[in-house]
């Protein structure tokens, strides 16, 4: 505990004080002993020479030493006798106490002592080794049969005194001790407001005003009921703190307001810095978007202007071509007309000239019948081209999206069954009952449909070709309703697109087929149905040598 | 129910009827002796081999029918040799206890300061017989009436021992004694003997009463070795004195060192001997003890004789709630013996006094013993005007290990 100062002066001052009153008493009270216990040992000791005097003298004269001897004996047992011995008329001394041995001082004043015979004489005697004692002399008949020393000793006075003094030192202490208790809780009271105070103070000027419950407890604790100097000043200070707490409080308020209102700012230019960065994203994706649309258009405008192109090709050369066809077509006919002919002029002319007119005639009949069969097939390349110019075909109508898929699916299944009987994929299919009908030119989309379903069954069969039996081909067709679109997908488990494929594969004439399988045609046609004539979109997901999927979107309704 | 009662009954009752009165005649037959003596503390060898001497006679006859039938039995109190315990045990005795007499006390400042009691008592005939001590206040008036004394005195002793110190021409002497009445009266006895010879006693040291043969007594060699003393006569219990005899031969004080009967001889050369054995040196040399009592050795005295087979056949011991353990018993000594002598006299007083034995009549059948043969070759013989029993004073001195009697003084002659 830390000790108050006050109460730290006080004990000086208390201890200072409690030593000039103990010095003070114990000498008094040393001095009022040391008088009254002389004199009560001068006494006693008259009192026991002169009995012993008094019962020595028939002794002296009748009896031996010895029955002195034990009256100096039994005397020697009263306190504060030191010694006595008895000195006969010649002062010889015939009787006494001390041991080992008579002292010479004693000798000496037992051997000189003829005033003693007088009366009770006192005097003070040292004994070197034995101490300081009061001799007391006692005349034994009037001196004639000699006399009593009674030596009493001083260094009982000076025991009996320095014990008492102890004593009442001791006493003195325990009050002292009492009293600096008593002072302490005395001087703790008025020095622990006061510290209280000071600490209340301190914390005022520290702006201790955080907790209302401190200072609450604070004020509790002050000494305002008292009515001293204390109390008023402990009335000041809360009166002092009540209005220090009111200019702090409104302080604390316009503080407070200053602080919601840049907190309000804060949060505005937050808001408004989202929504700039909201508007930045949308314009972001806008021009992403036109990018896209851009991109389109370009494809668009390049599909267009090349399927113009072709159109145009095709329109050219369709015209010398029917010719080509036609013509070759009759030429075949003629052939077997000119034939026949031979046949039936058989008889007319020379047998060598007809083997060799027949043999010329098969020539002229298979490559008649070859240009024929290869106008046909540029016949057929030209009517693909012709079907890109062909801007609009069919009319819309309500379609089941689902039905016609699957019907379609069947078909290209079958056709490629036809073509090669070894052929077999397995196919899966997921149609979504809820799409309902939808608006759609079902000519054309089923072009597109028979168009990737064989292109899926020819790369699942491809891949079968080159892995082998532990390979199934499959082809998985789904259809799902996005409200107001319908998803279709196409997927197969084969080979996959190749990374540098994949952006020219809408392009017309691009096939990765072998030639004379595949027109290059398929796909451009689908992206035009698709795209442009039914604004849907189609996109490829692939993954090289594991599978490619082509999902396209269509709206149900026309926009 | 009567009848029958009368019938077995009446001879039971008569029984125990006859038991108490008997019982009660032989508590009467009892003749209790009252004895205060040091058992305890520094001298307490003293008291219990005075003890034991006396017990080892009065067995003696308890079991040969006791005195004129009657059964003597010892009541003995400790006072560890002080004055204030003496007194208070004397007053238990006399008036608790009812003693017949007073017997075999231990010590001058005690028996000093019981006198005054025996006058007090002396109405009821208390007398004090044989105290072991031969100072002069129970010796002289006003208290020689109530004592019986066997011993010699001190006075006697010490005259003795001066007479003879004189005599092979060693005049100076000093004296070493018992601060007290003991001491007053053996110094008194040395100062009386030489003045007789016109000398003076040339030094004296004093120890006090319960010194302890552990203490040191240096001091006291010193002041006496000063004075240049022929020889030193010691009146003091046997610790203090063997403690001055050891202190003195330590610091090569080869003079010849006398002490009187009281010391306790046996009890003192046994601490001499024992330190003796344990320094390897001689403590024993130059030592002269004076007796009241012929020499235990002397066989040719019936009284050492029966002495001898009584304390073999008895070795007594006193009751052990007042004595200190630890005490070896001597087999015999000089204080043992006169115990014995003393209990030879007592028994032959209470003989004396008939069956019905009464207080008052004490004084008169001792006073009237007239050379008793007690067996030692020295009658004893009492008087109106001679309380004292003996007057003989043995010397002796250390050889061998043990006392033998000294006939020959003259190895000290200067």
């Amino acid at each position: 505990m830390k000790m108050s100062r006050l109460f730290r002066k006080t004990l000086i001052g208390a201890i200072i004080l409690f030593g000039v009153i103990a010095t003070a008493t114990s000498i008094l009270s040393g001095w009022n002993l040391y008088s009254r216990l002389t004199d009560e040992f001068r006494s006693k000791g008259a009192a026991i020479a002169r009995s012993i005097a008094d019962s020595s003298v028939e002794t002296l004269l009748y009896r031996d030493p010895s029955t002195i001897q034990a009256l100096l004996d039994q005397a020697l047992e009263i306190r504060g006798v030191a010694y006595v011995f008895v000195v006969d008329a010649q002062n010889e001394i015939i009787a006494h106490t001390f041991v080992p041995a008579v002292p010479d001082e004693v000798l000496k004043i037992s051997s000189g002592a003829q005033s003693v015979r007088e009366g009770t004489a006192i005097t003070d005697l040292r004994i070197e080794g034995m101490g300081d004692f009061i001799n007391v002399s006692s005349p034994i008949l009037a001196g004639v049969a000699g006399a009593v020393h009674v030596g009493m000793d001083r260094k009982i006075i000076s025991d009996d005194i320095r014990s008492a003094v102890i004593r009442q030192q001791l006493l003195m202490l325990a009050i002292f001790l009492l009293s600096v208790i008593a002072a302490y809780i005395f001087v703790n009271r008025i020095s622990r407001p006061l510290t209280k105070l000071a600490h209340y103070a301190n914390r005022i000027a520290e702006h201790g005003f955080e907790s209302a419950a401190n200072s609450r407890s604070d004020i509790a604790s002050l000494p305002v009921r008292s009515d001293d100097e204390v109390g008023k000043l402990a009335q000041s200070f809360i009166y002092m703190e009540s209005t220090l707490r009111r200019y702090i409080g409104d302080l604390q308020r316009t503080t407070a307001e200053l602080e919601e209102y840049s907190q309000k700012l804060e949060q505005k230019v937050e808001e408004r810095t989202a929504e700039l960065r909201e508007k930045n994203v949308q314009l972001e994706q806008t021009l992403q978007q036109i990018k896209e649309m851009q991109n389109q258009i370009i494809m668009q405008e390049k599909m267009a202007s090349l399927g113009g192109l072709t159109a145009g090709i095709a329109h050219e050369i369709k015209n010398p071509l029917n010719f080509v066809n036609n013509f070759a077509a009759l030429s075949v006919d003629l052939t077997r007309e000119l034939r026949d002919e031979i046949r039936n002029q058989k008889d007319k002319l020379d047998a060598g000239a007809i083997d060799y007119i027949e043999e010329i005639l098969d020539d002229l009949e298979l490559n008649v019948t070859k240009i024929n069969e290869h106008g046909k097939r540029a016949d057929s390349i030209v009517r693909g081209m012709l079907l890109h110019s062909r801007g609009k075909s069919g009319e819309r109508q309500p379609t089941d999206i689902n039905a016609l898929l699957a019907e379609y699916v069947n078909l290209a299944y079958h056709g490629m069954r036809a073509q090669d009987s070894t052929f077999n994929v397995k196919i899966e299919s997921d149609y979504d009952s809820s799409i309902g009908l939808v608006k759609i030119v079902p000519q054309d989309i089923s072009r597109v449909f028979l168009n990737m379903v064989n292109n899926a069954c020819y790369a699942a069969n491809g891949k079968k070709q080159q892995v082998g039996d532990g390979f199934t081909p499959t082809i998985t067709v789904r259809t799902r309703n996005l409200g107001d679109k319908v998803e279709i997908r196409i997927r197969d488990n084969g080979k996959g697109i190749p990374k540098e494929a994949r952006d020219k594969i809408f392009n017309p004439f691009f096939t990765t087929k072998p030639t004379g399988k595949g027109t290059g045609l398929g796909l451009s046609i689908s992206y035009d149905i698709i795209v442009q004539q039914h604004k849907g979109e189609i996109k490829i997901e692939t993954e090289e040598g594991s599978y490619a999927e082509f999902i396209i979107i269509l709206p149900k309704e026309p926009a | 129910m009567r009848r029958y009662f009368k019938r077995y009954f009446r001879p039971f009752w008569l029984c125990s009827l006859l038991c108490i009165l008997l019982s009660g005649w032989v508590y009467a037959r009892d003749l209790v002796i009252g004895v205060s003596a040091a058992f305890k503390g520094p001298s307490k060898g003293l008291g219990i081999e005075l003890y034991r001497g006396s017990m080892a006679y009065i067995e003696h006859i308890n079991r040969s029918g006791g005195a004129n039938g009657r059964r003597i039995v010892i009541k003995a109190y400790d006072d560890e040799y002080n004055p204030v315990p003496a007194v208070e045990n004397t007053i238990k005795l006399v008036k608790e206890d009812n003693v017949f007499l007073l017997f075999d006390y231990v010590g001058t400042p005690t028996v000093t300061r019981v006198l005054p009691l025996l006058k007090i008592y002396s109405d009821r005939s208390i007398y004090l017989f044989f105290p072991f001590t031969g100072a002069q206040p129970h010796r002289q008036a006003p208290y020689d009436e109530f004592v019986f004394n066997l011993r010699a005195s001190y006075r006697q002793e010490t005259g003795g021992l001066v007479d003879n110190f004189v005599r092979i021409n060693r005049k100076r002497i000093a004296i070493f004694y018992q601060a007290d009445a003991y001491g007053r009266s053996g110094w008194d006895g040395v100062k009386r003997a030489l003045s007789r010879y016109g000398l003076k006693i040339v030094g004296e040291a004093t120890y006090r009463r319960g010194t302890k043969y552990t203490d040191s007594l240096k001091q006291q060699v010193d002041i006496l070795k000063k004075t240049d003393a022929d020889a030193v006569i010691c009146i003091g219990a046997y610790a203090a004195c063997a403690a001055f005899i050891r202190d003195a031969r330590d610091s090569n004080w080869q003079v010849p060192i006398a002490n009187v009967s009281f010391v306790g001889s046996e009890s003192m050369l046994g601490l001499l001997l024992e330190t003796g054995s344990k320094a390897g040196r001689d403590y024993t040399a130059d030592l002269i003890n004076s007796q009241v009592v012929p020499s235990y050795e002397d066989m040719t005295l019936p009284a050492v004789r029966e002495y001898r087979e009584l304390m073999d056949k008895y070795n007594p011991i006193p009751p052990t709630e007042i004595m200190e353990e630890g005490y070896k018993p001597l087999k015999y000594s000089f204080v043992s013996f006169e115990g014995f002598l003393n209990a030879k006299v007592l028994v032959e007083i209470l003989r004396r006094m008939g069956s019905e034995p009464e207080r008052a009549d004490i004084k008169q059948v001792v006073e009237g013993i007239k050379n008793l043969d007690i067996g030692i070759n020295a009658p004893v013989s009492f008087g109106q005007q001679k309380h004292q029993g003996l007057d003989n004073v043995y010397y002796t001195t250390v050889e061998g290990g043990r006392f033998i009697p000294l006939n020959d003084w003259k190895r000290w002659a200067k």
